[in-house]
């Protein structure tokens, strides 16, 4: 619930406080996706992608490509979820390191968006590769630590209530 | 179940994209993020304006006083231009809506706190007591954006305020700088000369005779076509507050 209030509130944030940065900043929607995935799994990760995004396309100013931020999103929700937890054919469960898991989802996030908006004409990429290392370093700097915080305060609470998750399985 | 879920939500997403490029934009999305994001970053923005208190009431006199006067000079240059067989773009008859910038964008994008309920409409002149900031890109109904002159998009038609020569002011990538480049590769040009805006027809995007900056560096490059030169626009791009629209008279 935490997750879906901050995925809700991170486009405002990014532009009333990150984007005033004279030093760049993180994507906060994208790092609100990727947590999201990493601690629900990838159907909430896809569906927070879309949401997440459509909102950033629309929260002025931004002037893009409406659904361009969505559908980016909504693939990195899907292959952050899908990298963190996926179920093997014979039946175990493999679930990936939190930390890199949420390292690549959120480099993949800002490369993938940097890639759209030159793809579909949106800004010229000078622009894009101008502010992309910054943008790119704070994202996985901030997307890390709080990746594996995240999951290990999950697991920790899976573990101290075997019998819930039992029976909710 | 899983499985359509995701084909479903990939296919929004695609749809998204498809229909806002090609069939038709999609405003009721744009004008309902307007809406609700928009007007947050307003009543926010004015929140964190009035805890200020009186040394920004001071400021904002001065700031006010300082676009009174740009108005002023702006009337008599206007007024210059029409005795001198001027363009009818002199004649166009211009107001101002004032307004603050409340959001940030990635890139040289901001939000602005007066929409189309204001009477702001696209492409149209936002400037500040210094100088020429940007142009309205796209307006809702309670905020617009604005992309500023230093967005390596905007290309602005420039005037020397000395010699006269023409040219384009340019955005450059990641440097809150601008390049200037005057058509005439013998022009003569001074570190510290200022560059003021040519103006187009009605006034749309850009008014005439706003300054855009000065002169920082001259670019020499040998058998150029152009003359270049790096500008550092007159307003505080990266700190803006008050700023001014330029909206055509309603019922023109």
């Amino acid at each position: 619930m935490g997750l879906v209030l901050v995925l809700l509130a991170a486009p405002l944030l990014q532009v009333l406080l990150v984007n005033r940065s004279p030093w760049g900043g993180p994507d906060l929607v994208a790092l609100a996706v990727v947590w999201l995935a990493q601690s629900r799994g990838p159907v909430w990760g896809c569906v927070a992608g879309l949401a997440g995004g459509l909102i950033a396309d629309v929260t002025p100013p931004a002037d893009g490509t409406v659904g361009r931020t969505a559908l980016v999103l909504a693939v990195t929700g899907l292959l952050a979820g899908g990298l963190q937890g996926r179920q093997l054919p014979e039946g175990r469960w493999r679930e990936g390191r939190p930390w890199l898991v949420g390292a690549v989802a959120a480099a993949l996030a800002v490369l993938l968006q940097a890639g759209a908006a030159v793809a579909l004409g949106d800004e010229p990429w000078q622009a894009v590769v101008a502010a992309l290392p910054w943008t790119l370093g704070w994202t996985v700097a901030h997307g890390t630590p709080v990746s594996a915080v995240l999951l290990r305060r999950r697991r920790s609470a899976a573990v101290a209530e075997p019998r819930v998750a039992m029976r909710r399985v | 179940m899983k499985r359509t879920i995701v084909l479903l939500v990939l296919l929004a997403g695609v749809a998204l994209v498809a229909v806002d490029r090609t069939l038709m934009p999609l405003t009721p999305l744009r004008s309902a993020g307007s809406t609700v994001y928009g007007t947050v970053q307003s009543a926010i923005g004015s929140v964190t304006r009035s805890v200020g208190g009186e040394a920004r009431l001071r400021a904002l006199e001065q700031e006010n006083a300082r676009l009174r006067a740009l108005e002023q000079e702006n009337l008599r240059l206007r007024s210059d231009l029409r005795s001198t067989g001027g363009k009818s773009q002199a004649t166009a008859r211009l107001q101002g809506v004032a307004a603050h910038v409340v959001g940030f964008g990635q890139g040289q994008k901001v939000t602005i706190d007066a929409g189309s309920a204001a009477g702001v409409v696209r492409d149209v002149t936002v400037f500040n007591a210094d100088g020429l900031v940007g142009k309205v890109t796209w307006a809702g109904p309670a905020t617009a954006s604005v992309s500023l002159i230093t967005d390596p998009g905007s290309s602005v038609g420039a005037r020397m305020a000395d010699s006269g020569e023409l040219g384009v002011v340019t955005g450059l990538p990641g440097e809150g700088r601008l390049r200037l480049s005057l058509f005439d590769p013998n022009a003569p040009l001074r570190v510290g000369d200022e560059v003021v805006t040519l103006g187009s027809a009605g006034g749309r995007p850009y008014v005439a005779g706003l300054p855009i900056g000065a002169v920082e560096r001259i670019e020499s490059v040998p058998g150029a076509a152009t003359r270049t030169a790096l500008v550092r626009p007159a307003a505080r791009l990266s700190a803006l507050d008050l700023v001014a629209v330029v909206v055509p008279e309603p019922g023109r």
